[in-house]
């Protein structure tokens, strides 16, 4: 598990953007994810989301991160209605708790904390779906002209990160080898045996890592000006997709300035579609969201589609 | 009250926050190979320890004792970046989330907490970075606890602070004794071979050899 990145290449289409859009566009949805607070809308979100993991045959990935979120989902949606006093239809009325007052449940506090709960699967769901879709070397390329020495020791500890999991398995089965069993023993002395495995494995790493200073050394490290290069290009598909992304975020600012998107929990809820603005503001937000997947559908059904992007 | 999204701001303005540390440390911090390869490797190290064992034995971690330590004998930027780049990369292994930043900011302060031990108490040693280290553990589940409450509870109340906190202390307590138990096993030596690698390290260049 530990041997490779979270990130596989499979060669696909959604995988082949600029680090710089997919960046942008998981930006936009993260930042409508909180700024909405109408379930549609987060339903949607999620829908899209959806489709877009199925598009990186994440499916399995998405598995697993939707079941921390159901967990942390059922905290949010039993701490919320017992803190919350500003629902008006009440539907239990508790008892008094010190520290807490009265622990009345209203129903509005339910419906709260079901939306935050959907909220975060909908975050939950971005950033598995940055785990799918951007490769982290291409991500750090971007931050190495501001920041390079930062981007190098990420890059590097990155590298190492695997070998020192082998290192320690490694020097775990030297020490068995001679002799240090592990499991045998009271806890005092196992203690000691794994902190003489720890002691190991510090010290042979930090000894490699002075060789591999002098190897960066060797190789004209820090003797000047450094050079950045970027073999990665902006293609047409970049372009759309930031156009969608930056034309979704502007339709849903414009849209929640006019009022829709937003949602009143409390004291009363709103109706679920208030007017018929509501839906056509999320039919073009979400128009402008599909674009890569779109392009998707283009690029694997139409062969001149195929060619200009 | 509902109308501010607080949730939003804390997030991006972690983001920034974090970026622009790392941004200032390095143009002031003047690092070296050596540096850039130590530091690199110590982050591999504790991420390691804290994805392998965070696994295996939940919350019971040798690694924040050990980024302490690093902070405490290389001084705060060391032990900043140690501590700001564990999270990233154990993350890149085991799931990214929104939390990263956050958690980046409080494993950064961590190293340069021990940073300031060092320079506030000179003559302290391992016993001093025990008791930090504890208090570390509850620190680190209240300040993301912090983050939890303005993202996700709304009206942002000091009972829904209160209630998120309460549910997550008993993580917090077995994080705070695993940094004890690891930090009185395994401080002195750690503090030893660091302190050993800091003196090799420091090399100067004669002129005009």
């Amino acid at each position: 598990m530990l041997e490779k990145l979270y990130y596989q290449d499979k060669g696909l289409f959604l995988q082949s953007f600029h680090p710089a859009t997919v960046l942008l566009y998981l930006l936009v949805l993260l930042v409508l994810s909180l700024l909405y607070d109408h379930p549609l809308y987060l339903l949607c979100l999620l829908f899209l989301l959806a489709c877009l993991v199925k598009g990186t045959e994440g499916m399995a990935v998405w598995e697993g991160f939707l079941k921390i979120g159901l967990i942390m989902m059922l905290v949010l949606m039993v701490v919320n209605p017992l803190v919350i006093r500003s629902g008006a239809t009440i539907i239990w009325q508790g008892p008094v708790v010190p520290l807490l007052g009265r622990l009345d449940i209203s129903l509005e506090a339910i419906y709260f904390g079901l939306v935050s709960g959907l909220r975060l699967l909908v975050i939950l769901s971005i950033f598995c779906l940055y785990n799918l879709m951007v490769n982290p070397d291409q991500a750090l390329n971007l931050f190495a002209r501001a920041a390079g020495k930062s981007a190098l020791m990420v890059a590097l500890a990155t590298r190492m990160f695997p070998t020192m999991v082998r290192d320690l398995k490694r020097i775990k089965e030297v020490m068995e080898l001679r002799g240090v069993d592990f499991e045998q023993g009271p806890l005092g002395q196992r203690v000691k045996k794994y902190a003489g495995l720890y002691n190991v494995l510090l010290f042979s790493s930090l000894e490699g890592s002075l060789e591999i200073a002098e190897s960066m050394q060797a190789r004209a490290y820090g003797s000047g000006r450094r050079t950045v290069y970027s073999r990665h290009l902006l293609r047409p598909r970049d372009y759309m997709t930031l156009g969608g992304s930056l034309l979704a975020m502007f339709a849903a600012v414009w849209g929640l300035a006019q009022g829709c998107g937003g949602f009143n929990f409390y004291p009363v809820m709103d109706d679920l579609i208030a007017g018929r603005g509501t839906l056509v503001v999320l039919v073009i937000v979400f128009c402008y969201l599909f674009v890569p997947l779109m392009l998707g559908g283009g690029y694997k059904y139409c062969r001149y589609i195929k060619s200009k992007i | 009250m509902t109308g501010t999204n607080w949730g939003l701001y804390i997030t991006i303005a972690g983001v920034f926050f974090v970026a622009l540390l790392m941004l200032l440390m390095e143009k002031r911090a003047g690092l070296g190979a050596r540096q850039v390869a130590l530091i690199a490797i110590l982050a591999a190290f504790c991420a390691a320890g804290r994805t392998v064992t965070g696994v295996a034995l939940l919350f019971l971690q040798p690694t924040m004792f050990l980024v302490g330590i690093t902070g405490f004998v290389f001084g705060a930027r060391a032990g900043f970046f140690v501590g700001a780049m564990t999270p990233l990369i154990s993350n890149l292994f085991i799931g990214m989330g929104p939390w990263t930043p956050w958690q980046m900011i409080c494993w950064g302060l961590v190293g340069m907490s021990g940073a300031a031990v060092r320079f506030l108490f000179p003559r302290a040693g391992y016993k001093t970075m025990i008791i930090i280290c504890f208090g570390w553990g509850f620190l680190y589940g209240a300040v993301m606890d912090l983050w939890h409450w303005c993202v996700f509870t709304r009206p942002l109340t000091f009972n829904g602070y209160f209630l998120i906190w309460a549910a997550g202390v008993s993580f917090d307590s077995l994080r705070a004794a695993g940094n004890l138990l690891f930090c009185a096993a395994l401080g002195r030596q750690s503090i030893k071979i660091l302190n050993y690698f800091h003196k090799k390290m420091d090399v100067r260049y004669l002129e005009n050899l």
